[in-house]
C-alpha cells in the first residue's frame, strides 16, 4: 500500500502533533505526579481534581475551555500572543488539546510509579548526601521509570486518537490541524470518501500498534534491571 | 560528638531525648517501640525535633529556639538502616559510590572498603541477588564511603540467622575500634555487651544515658528494657593463657577470671556477662569448692527488691552483682564496706567479645 502525499502529511502532521504534546506535558506530568504522590501541601485534592478533570468532562467542554482560555482573546492566550506563541486554529493548538487530553493518564501512570518505589530509599539517599534534586535524578526518577515510559505513551496513543477537544478548539484546518481522526471523520461526511477513509482507518491502526509494541520492548528493558526479589 | 536535648510529638507518640555521648561506640537499647529509631532520626537529621536542639560533632544541627535545621544531606552522618535500602537499579559497585560521588572522595577508598568488607566477588552484582549477610555489608560500604563523621548503625544484625550475623560482627568490632564514632542501634544484650563503650536506654519513649555497660547493665530499667530475669554484670578484661596453653582466662588488671575456652588470641580484649544469679558470695575463701573464681570484692551497695537482694561489688578492675536472698543478707551480715569472696563459676560466664 503506497501513501499519496495528502496521506503522508496527515500522518506526519498527527506524529508532529502527538509527540510535541507527549514531549511538553511529559515534565509537567512527572512534576505533577511527584507531587501528588511525595508532598502534602494545601491545594493538593484540589490540583489532583484539576489534573483529573479532562478524564471526566465531555471532550468537547474541555476543548472549549482551551478555546475561552488560549483563544486570541482568552486571558491566557492574549497574554501569550505578544511573546509570539499562539495556540488558535494552529498545529501547537492541537498539540496543546492532544496534551491536556492525555495528561490525566500520564499522571495517573508516573504517580503510580512513584508509590511503589520505597521512600525509604530516598531517605538513603538522603544521608548519602544526596540534594533533593539529586536523590530525584538519581533514585526517585530512575525507580519510576517503567511508568514513566507507560504513561508517556498512554499519552502519546490519546494524543492520536484525540478528536473533540482539538475540533472544538482548532477546528479542523487541512495541513495545520487535521489529525487521522479528524481527517477520517472528514471522509465519511464526503459522498464517496469511505474508501479513502477506510486506509486512514488501516493506517492509524498500524500506527497505534507500532507504538504500543515499541513501548512494550522500551518499558521490558527498563523494568529488567531493577527487579528486586 | 553527640549532645541531644529534643521532644517530638508523631502522632500518639512522645520522645523525649535527654543524652550526650562521646567517640566510640555508643550504644541505644531498648525495645522495640520505645524510640530508638525516632531519637536516632534526629540526631541524622530525617527528623526535625518538635523543641529543643541536636548537636553533632560541635555543631547545632538542629535548634527549634533558632529555627535552624541543617537537613540530613549535609550533616555527613552515615546511615545504615535496618533493611539495608540499597538502590536496586544500580549494582554493589554503584550503590557503594552513591555517597562518595556526593562527596567527591577518592576512588582509593574504594579498594580498602571493599577488601574490608569482602564484598568483591559480588561488585557487579544487582541488590537483588545478595544474600541478606552482604545486602547488610554493601550496606554500611557504602554508608562508609561517604566519609561519614558519625555513622548510625540501625539493628544491623537484625534478620539474621547465626551464621550471617558471626560473618558481620568481627567486621562491626573493627569499625567499632577504627572507624568513626558509632551511634549503634539494638534491642540484643549480647551485641551491647559486646560493642558498647557508652549506653544510651530508651524505654517508653525516653531516652538518656545509662553510662558504661557494666553500670548500665546493673539498672533495674535497662534490666527490664533487655528482658532479664536478673541484672547481669559486663566486665572487661584481656584474654590470657592459662596453665595448660588454651585460652580460657581473662585478665582484669589485677584479678584473674577463669571463663570457658574463648575463640579469641591471648592479649585482645574481651567482655564476659555473668548473670547476678550465679554469684555467690562467701565471707572467706572456701576450701573444696568446685568454683574457680574466687574473687576478693567490696560491698559498695545493697538493694533488696522484691525477688531478693542486690549485692553490689566492687574488685581490682571489675564490677559485679549479685542476687542473694534476704535472708542470707541478715545471716552473713552483708553491709556496704565489708570485703567478701565472689564464687563464680567458670561455665556460667558468656563471652560477648
Amino acid at each position: 500500500m503506497m501513501l499519496s502525499a495528502a496521506e503522508f502529511e496527515i500522518i506526519a502532521l498527527s506524529l508532529k502533533v502527538a509527540l510535541t504534546a507527549v514531549l511538553f506535558s511529559l515534565p509537567l506530568g512527572i512534576a505533577t505526579a511527584w507531587l501528588l504522590a511525595r508532598r502534602t501541601f494545601p491545594g493538593r485534592a484540589f490540583l489532583s481534581g484539576l489534573v483529573h478533570l479532562p478524564l471526566v468532562l465531555p471532550p468537547v467542554v474541555t476543548g472549549y475551555a482551551l478555546l475561552l482560555l488560549f483563544g486570541r482573546n482568552g486571558p491566557i492566550g492574549a497574554w501569550l500572543e505578544p511573546l509570539g506563541i499562539r495556540f488558535a486554529f494552529d498545529w501547537t493548538g492541537a498539540a496543546l488539546a492532544a496534551g491536556v487530553m492525555g495528561f490525566p493518564l500520564m499522571v495517573r501512570s508516573v504517580h503510580l510509579a512513584f508509590d511503589m518505589a520505597d521512600p525509604g530509599l530516598e531517605r538513603a539517599a538522603e544521608t548519602l548526601g544526596a540534594s533533593p534534586l539529586i536523590r530525584f535524578a538519581t533514585v526517585s526518577l530512575p525507580l519510576a521509570l517503567p511508568g514513566v515510559i507507560a504513561g508517556a505513551v498512554l499519552a502519546f496513543a490519546k494524543a492520536l486518537g484525540e478528536f473533540g477537544a482539538t475540533i472544538t478548539f482548532v477546528s479542523s484546518i487541512p495541513g495545520e490541524t487535521r489529525t487521522l481522526p479528524l481527517a477520517i471523520y472528514n471522509l465519511t461526511q464526503v459522498p464517496g470518501g469511505e474508501a479513502a477513509a477506510f486506509r486512514l482507518v488501516l493506517i492509524s491502526t498500524v500506527v497505534s500498534v507500532l507504538a504500543l509494541v515499541s513501548s512494550e520492548i522500551l518499558a521490558r528493558r527498563a523494568s529488567a534491571s531493577r527487579r528486586q526479589p | 560528638m553527640i549532645e541531644v536535648q529534643a521532644h517530638l510529638t508523631r502522632g500518639d507518640f512522645q520522645l523525649h531525648a535527654d543524652f550526650a555521648v562521646g567517640r566510640g561506640v555508643s550504644l541505644l537499647f531498648g525495645r522495640s517501640g520505645s524510640g530508638k529509631t525516632t531519637a536516632a532520626d534526629l540526631v541524622s537529621g530525617l527528623l526535625r525535633p518538635s523543641r529543643g536542639r541536636v548537636v553533632v560533632n560541635g555543631e547545632t544541627v538542629s535548634d527549634t529556639a533558632t529555627g535552624r535545621h541543617v537537613p540530613a544531606w549535609r550533616r555527613r552522618i552515615g546511615y545504615v538502616f535496618q533493611d539495608a535500602r540499597l538502590f536496586p537499579h544500580l549494582t554493589v559497585r554503584e550503590n557503594l559510590l552513591y555517597g562518595a560521588r556526593r562527596r567527591g572522595l577518592a576512588v582509593d577508598r574504594l579498594d580498602e572498603t571493599i577488601s574490608l568488607l569482602d564484598l568483591k566477588p559480588r561488585l557487579d552484582a544487582r541488590p537483588g541477588v545478595l544474600s541478606g549477610g552482604e545486602a547488610r555489608r554493601v550496606a554500611i560500604g557504602r554508608a562508609l564511603l561517604s566519609d561519614p563523621a558519625l555513622l548510625i548503625l540501625d539493628e544491623p544484625l537484625s534478620g539474621l540467622d547465626g551464621a550471617r550475623r558471626s560473618e558481620i560482627l568481627p567486621h562491626l568490632d573493627r569499625l567499632a575500634r577504627s572507624g568513626p564514632p558509632i551511634l549503634y542501634i539494638t534491642h540484643s544484650v549480647e551485641e551491647a555487651a559486646r560493642l558498647a563503650d557508652e549506653m544510651l536506654l530508651a524505654v517508653d519513649g525516653q531516652v538518656f544515658n545509662a553510662g558504661p555497660p557494666d553500670l548500665a547493665f546493673a539498672r533495674h530499667d535497662a534490666v527490664q528494657a533487655a528482658g532479664l530475669g536478673a541484672p547481669i554484670s559486663v566486665i572487661e578484661g584481656r584474654a590470657a593463657l592459662d596453665s595448660a596453653g588454651r585460652i580460657s582466662t581473662v585478665d582484669l588488671g589485677g584479678t584473674v577470671f577463669h571463663t570457658p575456652e574463648l575463640d579469641v588470641l591471648a592479649g585482645d580484649r574481651v567482655r564476659v556477662v555473668v548473670d547476678a544469679r550465679d554469684v555467690a558470695l562467701a565471707l572467706s575463701e572456701p576450701a573444696g569448692v568446685s568454683f574457680q573464681n574466687r574473687l576478693t570484692a567490696q560491698i559498695t551497695a545493697v538493694e533488696t527488691g522484691k525477688d531478693g537482694a542486690l549485692v553490689r561489688l566492687e574488685g581490682a578492675g571489675f564490677r559485679l552483682s549479685s542476687l542473694v536472698t534476704a535472708q542470707a543478707i541478715e545471716t552473713l551480715g552483708l553491709t556496704p564496706g565489708r570485703e567478701v569472696v565472689a564464687l563464680v563459676k567458670a561455665t556460667a560466664a558468656a563471652r560477648y567479645a
